[in-house]
């Protein structure tokens, strides 16, 4: 397979042989590498799929991008600028608020209400004033959680907290936005109700979407284009454009005549 | 939404009921605990266990004649005094090691070591350093309370939640942020528990303090009651210092169940 890195236009995000080894238990490095010799890039406002087996690597893919866990090698880029190499990787989670991340855990704040978690980044970054407390409503209101404003995390159900975690971090605009699984643990009525969410707000704002997830039919039905991540040491081993039109409605997808040998074609190289 | 609030609801209401229950068996046992009293000072005579209604008339009697207050007042201001500072340096200093993963290292042994001398049989030496003023009160008072919080908020700082302090760096808090908005709030239900034992422990060694070397407060007052052989005296000076604790007890769970409020059952578990 081609690597991503052969699309015309500039990146906006590149990932270039990156390299993670853990160390191990006695603090050298372990022997065997979690992701090998990884390179993929992604245009501004493309919403792109990551596929891969448990334990492939995702989220340790995710973490290095996001700048919460530092690359054994290889370079990462934003704009053409090196944020993190497998020599000089000083870590800047978020790297000033370019890019944000829906991690697998809602990592809501417990002691908060749900308005004043969705208003974190405001309150740490340029202040709640008017305009924030109606984007954050406004939010609220798109994904169904008006009137649960003042509930606390641990008396809301977990496709709410879900919720409540995406839009934290939709409010604050950021331009790249990674995904790590965001709608694994909910039944699948509600994944389904959240993914048709995602795609109406990702509509209006069209920003940068890295969304990783093991559910072929889920990368399918909502990316530009799918990665395929081979099991560790993990590297991208498919690329598969999706060429269904949008808007889209994840339920229509599945029944379109092309699904299913996308479908196929993608499971065969999950393996 | 209607299943959490109904839940809710239920759960006050039986709540409720539970708590009437409560009150009239506390009542009820109060009473027969004075009953007993009452018999046993009877079989014993008042020269060996004073009966409850001396106590009472004699306590009646401190605070009409104004007799109680300043020694109170000594015993209050010691252990308020002692309880702030020793939680201040209780929860500072392992704030300092948590910064310094070498100091901790070099430094934990001492302080676990610290913990095993028995700090009341220092009272003595702390007289003859600091004197029988306040002084050696206040230090001793202070060395006890710091050893009661400094291992809960040791503890606590451990068990923080990094996944949420990673969040809110990527949502773009500083460190001070990070310091105030995410591991303070996860260390207070830690520093509430450790408050718990350290407020009666703190006015127990103020008493303790006094009795040994003073000529003021609750303990300089029970120990010359018992110069005197005065037994109502010294009865009437524990419950005093009982109800001091009680008191300072109820006043410390109003600012904790106001502090953590957010959390899900605490009132309905403790006093
Ligand atoms: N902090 C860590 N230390 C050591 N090994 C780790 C650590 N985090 C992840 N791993 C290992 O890296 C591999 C990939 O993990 P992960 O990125 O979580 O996979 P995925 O998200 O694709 O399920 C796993 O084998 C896991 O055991
Ligand atoms: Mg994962």
């Amino acid at each position: 397979m081609t690597p991503a890195t052969s699309e015309p236009q500039t990146p906006l995000l590149a990932v270039r042989g990156l390299g993670k080894q853990f160390e191990a238990r006695d603090g050298r490095k372990s022997e065997s590498w979690v992701l090998r010799d990884l390179s993929m890039a992604v245009v501004d406002g493309e919403f792109v799929t990551l596929v891969g087996p448990s334990g492939a690597g995702k989220s340790t893919l995710l973490n290095m991008i996001a700048q919460v866990d530092t690359p054994s090698a290889g370079e990462i880029m934003l704009r053409g600028q090196t944020l993190a190499t497998g020599e000089h990787n000083k870590l800047n989670p978020g790297w000033n608020r370019q890019i944000g991340y829906v991690t697998q855990d809602d990592n809501l704040l417990p002691w908060r209400t749900l308005i004043d978690n969705v208003l974190f980044p405001f309150e740490v970054y340029g202040g709640v004033d008017a305009a924030a407390r109606e984007k954050a409503e406004a939010l609220m209101n798109a994904v169904g959680l008006t009137g649960f404003e003042h509930y606390h995390p641990h008396e809301l159900s977990g496709g709410m907290r879900k919720r409540a975690a995406l839009i934290r971090t939709l409010v604050y605009d950021p331009p790249v936005i990674l995904m790590d699984e965001p709608f694994g643990a909910v039944d699948a009525q509600t994944r389904l109700q959240l993914q048709n969410d995602l795609l109406s707000l990702w509509r209006l704002g069209r920003k940068t979407i890295v969304f990783v997830t093991h559910d072929i039919g889920e990368a399918i039905a909502l990316g530009d284009r799918v990665l395929v991540l081979s099991r560790a040491p993990a590297k991208i081993i498919g690329e598969h454009p999706i060429k269904i039109p949008r808007p889209r409605k994840i339920e229509d997808v599945f029944s379109l005549p092309e699904f299913p040998t996308l479908y196929a074609t993608i499971r065969a190289q999950v393996g | 939404m209607s299943d959490a609030v109904m839940h809710k609801a239920t759960a006050r209401g039986l709540f409720r009921n539970r708590r009437r229950l409560v009150t009239v068996g506390r009542v009820l046992f109060g009473i027969g605990v004075l009953l007993i009293w009452q018999w046993v000072s009877a079989l014993t005579g008042s020269l060996v266990m004073s009966p409850p209604t001396r106590v009472f008339a004699r306590i009646v009697e401190l605070i009409v004649t104004g007799g109680l207050y300043y020694n109170l007042g000594v015993t209050l201001l010691e252990a308020l005094v002692g309880l702030t500072v020793g939680t201040l340096l209780g929860i500072g200093i392992p704030f300092l090691l948590h910064a310094s993963p070498r100091v901790t290292e070099a430094t934990l042994p001492y302080f676990r070591g610290a913990m095993g001398v028995p700090k009341l049989a220092l009272a003595p030496l702390f007289m003859l350093w600091f004197g029988i003023g306040l002084a050696s009160k206040f230090a001793l008072i202070t060395l006890i309370v710091f050893f009661l919080v400094f291992e809960p908020a040791f503890a606590g700082l451990h068990a923080i939640d990094q996944r949420l302090v990673t969040m809110a760096r990527i949502l773009g808090a500083s460190h001070w942020q990070v310091t105030r908005k995410i591991i303070w709030k996860s260390l207070l239900p830690f520093i509430f528990g450790a408050l718990k034992s350290a407020l009666p422990w703190s006015v127990a060694a103020a008493v303790v303090g006094e009795f040994i070397s003073g000529n003021a407060g609750l303990g300089f007052m029970i120990n010359q009651a018992n110069d005197l052989m005065d037994i109502t005296g010294v009865f009437a000076g524990i419950i005093i210092v009982t109800t001091l604790v009680v008191t300072l007890d109820i006043a410390l769970n109003r600012v904790r169940d106001q502090a953590l409020s957010w959390r899900a059952v605490d009132s309905q578990t403790t006093l």
